[in-house]
């Protein structure tokens, strides 16, 4: 039942970005769990362009092994030159990072880049991926001009990205979210009631420029903002006691809560919706089918939940949720 | 009282008011000429003894500051165990600021210098928290730990400590700039009462012959003699010592300033490079931007996209040192030293671009990394270079203390003699009158 209400907010949720929708999101039911691991499905939403920005192209069969990569193909070219030239970011703790103990990459969205090398090389060694870390307001631009193979860096899937790049299927659905301490007050309180609940005065933390930092001014003009330039400082901030909350992509959250995780808990619910698709050429779409059929067997082979257990844990929720089902655009 | 008229009308009358007015003359000028050389001595002790080593130690609590900075920076990037030349290098960096930063609060700072002097002490506490904070953090195997290390950086180091020790500087060098002006003004007030005394000598020397038609008053010829050597050795003596004193600033303090500004540019370079990689990008490019400006403070940017060429603090180090071809030396390893640096540099950013992280950071902090090796030589370099010239600078103003040596007391003694002198002449030429 709550997905015919829901659904055209979370398109308009995920359109915010591109254009704001405004109301209807604080007044819509609380979506249930099943529903937030679900990518949002094809819809129609207030931009009428691209009502299945989420839909993607599907897999042609099974996945071939890499010594029988059709010739001629992008993967067969890949496979001929050696590596794959993945864009990424190294400071999305848990998604990219740099080990400090290693400072060898590591993360959820790099861990994905090395299954796809995997599936093209046969084997993922450390020469087999050229990584280029890529600015997020680049991600697009370097997907289309050719800079990168493909970039996987927490990059949500929106209408208008998707005007300039092809995206996989969805392989991680992201909402905004709040951290707090857990200091018997601040955790027990009630934040069903989203941003706009929030009590007065509150000082949430939250990074200039970003989609979260204007849903908070948006919605919750009794709480106070305060701004760091980036999520770490503002579990600085938390830390330091000159802020009560941050609030972003939950994803962000879990790293953030990873590294204090007896002290702070991610709560409340979903605010937003934040697909997360790998980007590709839009004329590789041999590529994309490829990429998708690696991603439908990591979420058959339990290979998703290993991953999700290893960088998420237990920031989010007790239980380790089901991989976003795929969707795709054309018919099988 | 007609009759004190009456016999200051007569030539003795005369001759003993104009005896009295040249005794008051010589002594007024021989007092005012004490009196100039000895301010000019204390100036010229301030100098040596009070603010110039008070601009000295406000560098050097400057250099160490930002020594701490870089260093806190590259420690970090190491992970949680950084190498024991790096963590000795902070902790010697944080102890030097903190004892000279006692030494000059015990030295009796007053008013805005205390001011910022407290800034600083009550700051450098704060920001060594934040970095071990960094540290524990990083050690945890938290990413946080480079926020704390920002943070520490940014809001504290960058935006309070380093502030509060530039000002301290420029107080410093005002006080240096004030010290050194007064130390080598010229003595005008001396020397113009001590050339109208020699005039008045003349004239009198010339009244006296006229009435006695003697030749000369041997007494009044003396005290014009010795007039005119104080003249002389007031001139020469203030003159050698003002060349000497130039000469520590030109010599010394001045390109010390210069070089000393390179160093910190340096230093911040370092850090910069340091925390581009530490942030790992989460800073937008912030750092590297930052060291791109501090890069073309230090080499100098060319003319272009209508904004003026930069002259480089490096090219200016070449140019101010230009005479000394000791130091000039030093500054050239520094720009060899810039060059190679400038190209490992690249190089990091491009092994930074490919992810290729540990790569960069071993550029950067280990003891062979192009980038670290490149820092140590420019850092070491400059070092020598403000060494040499601080040298310079304390035998030049020894020499120029020198040439003050025993001037006020010879002043002194030959307004003296000229007022005994005069005294003595005159007593003789008046005496032949009273005489029946």
């Amino acid at each position: 039942m709550s997905i015919r209400i829901v659904l055209p907010t979370v398109v308009c949720a995920l359109a915010l970005t591109v254009a704001g929708c405004g109301a209807g999101v604080g007044e819509r039911d609380t979506p249930e769990p099943a529903t937030i691991a679900a990518a949002p499905r094809a819809t129609p939403g207030p931009d009428p362009s691209c009502p299945d920005v989420t839909a993607s192209l599907r897999p042609n069969g099974a996945l071939p092994t890499p010594t029988a990569l059709p010739a001629g193909s992008t993967m067969d070219t890949l496979r001929r030159r050696g590596f794959l030239i993945a864009g990424i970011d190294q400071s999305s703790f848990p998604f990219g990072f740099v080990d400090p103990q290693s400072n060898l990459l590591r993360g959820f969205d790099i861990d994905l880049l090395r299954e796809v090398a995997k599936a093209i090389f046969g084997d993922a060694g450390p020469n087999r991926i050229q990584f280029r870390v890529v600015r997020n307001e680049d991600r697009a631009i370097a997907v289309a001009r050719g800079d990168v193979d493909i970039v996987a860096e927490t990059m949500t899937i929106n209408c208008q990205r998707r005007q300039s790049v092809e995206f996989s299927s969805v392989y991680f659905t992201a909402g905004q979210r709040l951290l707090v301490q857990k200091d018997g007050v601040a955790d027990r309180a009630d934040y069903s009631g989203g941003l706009a609940a929030l009590p007065r005065d509150m000082r949430v933390c939250s990074v200039p420029g970003s989609t979260s930092i204007g849903m908070l001014r948006e919605q919750a003009p009794q709480a106070k903002v305060v701004e760091s330039d980036t999520w770490a400082g503002c579990l600085v901030l938390l830390q330091q006691g000159q802020a009560d909350a941050i609030t972003t992509d939950d994803t962000i959250l879990a790293g953030l809560q990873a590294q204090d995780h007896i002290f702070t808990v991610v709560v409340g619910r979903n605010l937003t919706l934040e697909p997360y698709g790998m980007a590709i050429a839009k004329d590789r779409t041999d590529f994309v089918r490829f990429v998708n059929a690696v991603l439908e067997r990591l979420r058959q082979n339990g290979r998703w939940k290993e991953l999700y257990k290893q960088y998420l844990g237990t920031s989010l929720s007790a239980e380790v949720p089901e991989p976003p089902a795929a969707e795709y655009r054309d018919s099988a | 009282m007609r009759r004190l008229v009456r016999v200051g009308g007569t030539t003795p009358g005369l001759m003993l008011t104009t005896g009295v007015a040249l005794v008051l003359i010589s002594l007024l000028a021989g007092l005012f000429a004490v009196l100039a050389v000895g301010q000019r001595a204390d100036s010229a002790k301030a100098v040596a003894t009070g603010s110039e080593p008070l601009g000295v130690k406000t560098q050097e609590i400057y250099r160490a500051l930002a020594d701490a900075d870089a260093t806190a920076a590259a420690g970090l990037l190491e992970g949680g165990v950084e190498s024991a030349d790096v963590r000795q290098r902070y902790q010697q960096a944080i102890e030097t600021a903190s004892s000279t930063l006692i030494q000059a609060t015990a030295a009796g700072a007053s008013g805005k210098v205390a001011e910022q002097l407290s800034v600083i002490g009550v700051q450098l506490p704060e920001y060594a928290r934040l970095v071990e904070r960094a540290r524990a953090e990083t050690r945890q195997g938290n990413t946080v730990g480079a926020a704390y290390l920002r943070s520490a950086s940014k809001n504290v180091m960058r935006a309070k400590i380093l502030p509060a020790a530039t000002a301290l500087h420029e107080m410093a060098e005002k006080r240096l700039t004030g010290d050194h002006r007064d130390a080598t003004s010229t003595p005008w007030v001396p020397l113009i009462l001590l050339l109208v005394s020699l005039v008045s000598f003349g004239g009198a020397l010339w009244f006296f012959a006229r009435r006695t038609h003697r030749r000369v008053n041997i007494g009044l010829a003396i005290a014009g003699l010795a007039t005119l050597v104080s003249i002389g050795w007031l001139w020469v003596g203030t003159d050698s010592s003002r060349t000497d004193l130039d000469r520590s600033r030109s010599d010394g303090w001045g390109p010390v300033e210069t070089l000393a500004q390179a160093r910190f540019l340096t230093l911040q370079a370092h850090g910069d490079e340091s925390l581009t990689l530490v942030m790992r990008g989460s800073d937008n490019g912030q750092y590297e931007n930052d060291f791109k400006d501090v890069w073309g403070k230090l080499v100098g940017v060319p003319a272009g996209n209508g904004k003026p060429a930069v002259v480089g603090m490096l090219t200016r180090a070449e140019r101010v040192t230009s005479s000394d071809p000791t130091t000039l030396a030093k500054v050239k390893a520094a720009q060899a030293a810039a060059a190679d640096w400038d190209k490992a540099h690249t190089e990091v950013a491009d092994l930074y671009r490919n992810g290729e992280f540990e790569q960069a950071v071993a550029r950067v902090t280990k003891a062979d990394g192009a980038s670290r090796v490149a820092f140590d030589r420019i850092d070491e370099a400059l070092r020598a270079a403000v060494a040499e010239d601080q040298k310079d600078f304390e035998d030049s103003v020894r020499s120029g203390r020198q040439a003050l040596d025993h001037l006020d007391i010879g002043l002194g003694v030959l307004a003296l003699l000229a007022a005994a002198a005069t005294v003595d002449g005159v007593r003789r030429e008046v005496g032949r009158y009273n005489r029946p």
